[in-house]
């Protein structure tokens, strides 16, 4: 199924109906009518979007979108294609299928999402991956990539999910992490890894380290490179020759905390 | 209220004992007003700080029409009912303000924008906005200011100016009264400022610690990281700006005090890291309870500031940056607050209580809110930018001044006002009832799904 934006909305248009699950499964004229939300109005989705069939499985959307939020939200299954900028909470609580967006992505990417895989090749803002305010928890599974850069708070208190940034991130990158691995290979902000638990962040530049942070050893990461490997085949993110064989040093943090997490700063 | 013309033997003149002050978060609650009732003027603030004295002495009644649409005077109902129409057209409405009127007003204003699908906003979100969010995130270890007089031997002021800002919060409350457990004042107490440049309330400490501008979470952050057992680390004045030793002397004193409390400003909120900074300090108060009895608290600015985040938060459950548009409160700041949903040119009508949004807010927020785009509602007790720049502009007396209420001492303590003379303008409150209820019948109007069934 193809859907192409025809209507710019005014106002911030929430349309968490846009997921191949649902889509997917209706005729022509049912998606047309599907309930979407133009600021606190309840409209059409044929009132926005011309939908077309095009006999594939996956759902593609077109448009500049970035006044659209909850693009893919609680998907489960399928994949979406999106070729055009998207606005907040893309993804937001998926637990399954796939998301590649070919362009940019705003705040609140995925937040609380448990599975699933999300492949952005554009930039992306805030508290991507992040805990909604006041929750301990952010995302609980899945892969997120991103090709270029994110703002603040990246990952803040996120558990076993796998995140990899081709520029830069912000300040607060894993704060509050519970575990999993982000790998940012451009630079980072200030004060990564505050209050983290458990869990990895892995870093290409030179980093301002916390002091609650104590260093450990230099050593290389067996695992990387398969890390290094999938992102080769799976996306354009440049990965210099002398980081896979790499040596990084090793820090542990954040004493404040459980003291069990682990900052890795490439060194050679 | 004294109607003391006659005791005195000052014909026209009345003497309001006790009344409150509400420039700042100080609510203080002990001034007693000297009014001309011929000229409705006050002509003493006595106790008044130098700021209450401005605020009192100041007030005057000005010769303006009560409302205007499109800069033409018309009738108050005339431009509530446009106001109304303006709310329910709009599919994005946000309404933001409120620090500066009584918690009765305030109240008018959650369920309004439940009615017209719109978000709720307040100033906090451009002061204590980040302390707010860091209550949710890590909660608040908090106390009232009489607890602080009466117990308090160790107090600290961090990022903050109360020496000009809130004169009185010394004397009064934190520094110099003799308490309960405090008999001495100030030589019961040991204070400490921390601050990026000495300020006047650097005259008042006992320990002044000049951190590096924008490395409050370090310091703070190596403060909890001690509180755990881990020893300050050598570099710490290259980290910080403040010496190992005097750090490790800091937090001694911290640790053995009878009772401390920390005071935080906009200093701490509103440097790089925001609602970290707020959330690391009060983590720190919270984590020094494993050695003392230890509380922080944010010190508040608008006269109630602090009123506008409670009967926000009792009536939807978050304190600012509330959106209602699919007929349930959300909170996300950043999404919902005014200075992002106008900077980004979201907003397609904005009501403005008690605030000039268009004299202080950045320029792209600025020229959204005064664009054709968005259709702006001023109501406020003085012409101000924004109410000049308003579709519909609406005065209302003046709270504390001119009509009685509620307001919040920054320790969330309800204060009742104790106001000076009648105004010939209508009350905020008056004015917003009748604005809620015109909102509330269009919204039944118009079979708006979440329109709320019983009026409150």
């Amino acid at each position: 199924m193809k859907l192409k934006l025809h209507t710019q909305p005014e106002v911030p248009f929430e349309a968490e109906s846009i997921t191949p699950g649902i889509i997917n499964k209706l005729k022509l004229k049912e998606i047309e009518k599907l309930k979407l939300f133009h600021g606190n109005r309840e409209v059409n989705l044929g009132d926005f979007f011309s939908a077309k069939d095009d006999k594939k499985d996956s759902l593609e959307i077109e448009g500049d979108m970035h006044m659209v939020k909850y693009l893919g939200a609680n998907m489960a299954e399928g994949e979406m294609h999106i070729n055009g900028d998207v606005g907040a909470h893309l993804g937001s609580a998926m637990s399954g299928g796939y998301i590649k967006v070919d362009g940019n992505a705003g705040d609140w990417i995925a937040p609380e999402m448990s599975g699933g895989r999300l492949h952005i090749t554009g930039n992306c803002g805030h508290c991507v991956a992040s805990a909604y305010r006041g929750a301990s928890n952010g995302v609980s599974g899945g892969e997120i990539i991103i090709e270029g850069n994110v703002k603040n708070e990246l990952g803040h208190g996120m558990s076993n999910s796998t995140i990899v940034v081709g520029g830069s991130s912000g300040d607060f990158t894993g704060v509050n992490m519970n575990s999993g691995t982000i790998l940012t290979f451009g630079e980072m902000g200030i004060r990564t890894g505050a209050g983290m638990k458990r869990g990895t962040i892995i870093c290409f530049k030179e980093l301002e380290i916390l002091p609650t942070f104590t260093y450990d050893c230099l050593y290389s990461p067996v695992y990387l490179k398969l890390l290094f490997k999938y992102l080769k085949e799976n996306t354009k993110i440049k990965i210099d020759k002398k980081y896979i064989d790499g040596n990084f040093h090793r820090w542990s943090g954040d004493s404040v905390e459980l003291n069990r997490g682990e900052l890795l700063v490439y060194y050679s | 209220m004294s109607a003391a013309s006659k005791d005195n033997k000052i014909v026209n003149e009345k003497i309001v004992e006790n009344a409150t002050c509400t420039f700042c978060g100080c609510c203080c609650d002990d001034i007693t007003l000297t009014v001309d009732m011929d000229k409705k003027v006050i002509t003493k603030a006595q106790d008044a700080c130098i700021l209450g004295k401005a605020w009192f002495l100041n007030h005057v009644i000005e010769d303006k029409p009560i409302a205007r649409i499109d800069g033409k005077e018309v009738a108050l109902d005339d431009a509530i009912d446009e106001a109304a129409k303006v709310l329910m057209d709009a599919k994005f409405p946000i309404l933001y303000g409120m620090s500066d009127t009584i918690c009765e007003a305030q109240r008018q204003c959650a369920p309004m924008m439940d009615d017209c699908g719109g978000t709720i906003d307040t100033t906090t979100s451009v002061c204590h906005g980040p302390s707010g969010m860091a209550f949710q995130g890590v909660g608040e270890p908090s106390m009232t200011l009489g607890e602080v007089k009466n117990r308090a031997d160790f107090v600290m002021y961090w990022g903050g100016n109360p020496a000009e800002a809130h004169p009185r919060h010394f004397a009064r409350y934190a520094v110099t009264p003799k308490g309960m457990f405090t008999p001495n004042g100030k030589d019961d107490r040991t204070v400490v400022i921390v601050d990026v440049r000495q300020t006047k309330t650097a005259g008042v400490a006992d320990i002044f610690l000049q951190v590096k501008p924008g490395k409050d979470f370090e310091l703070l952050w190596m403060l909890r990281a001690a509180c755990k057992g881990a020893a300050i680390p050598d570099n710490c004045k290259e980290l910080c700006g403040i010496e190992k030793d005097v750090v490790e002397d800091l937090f001694d004193k911290m640790k053995n005090c009878k009772y401390g409390v920390i005071f935080f400003g906009m200093g701490l909120t509103m440097s790089r890291g925001r609602h970290f900074n707020s959330g690391a300090l009060m983590a720190l108060a919270t984590d020094l309870n494993e050695f003392t009895h230890f509380v922080a608290k944010p010190a508040r600015g608008h006269g109630n500031v602090t009123g506008a985040d409670n009967v926000v938060s009792w009536q939807t459950g978050y304190p600012f940056g509330v959106n209602f548009s699919r007929g349930h409160p959300r909170f996300n700041p950043g999404e919902f607050t005014t200075v992002d949903t106008l900077t980004r040119g979201e907003a397609d009508a904005a009501i403005v209580i008690a605030s000039d949004p268009v004299a202080n807010f950045p320029k792209p927020a600025i020229d959204h809110i005064t664009s054709d785009k968005c259709k702006l509602i001023s109501i406020d007790t003085k012409q101000t930018p924004t109410s000049e720049a308003a579709h519909v502009s609406i005065q209302t007396s003046t709270y504390g001044i001119n009509t009685g209420g509620t307001v919040y001492r920054m320790d969330d303590v309800p204060i009742s006002l104790r106001p000076a003379f009648d105004s010939p303008f209508p009350s905020d409150l008056e004015v917003l009832t009748k604005l809620r209820k015109k909102v509330n019948e269009l919204s039944k109007k118009a079979n708006r799904p979440y329109a709320t069934k019983k009026y409150i």
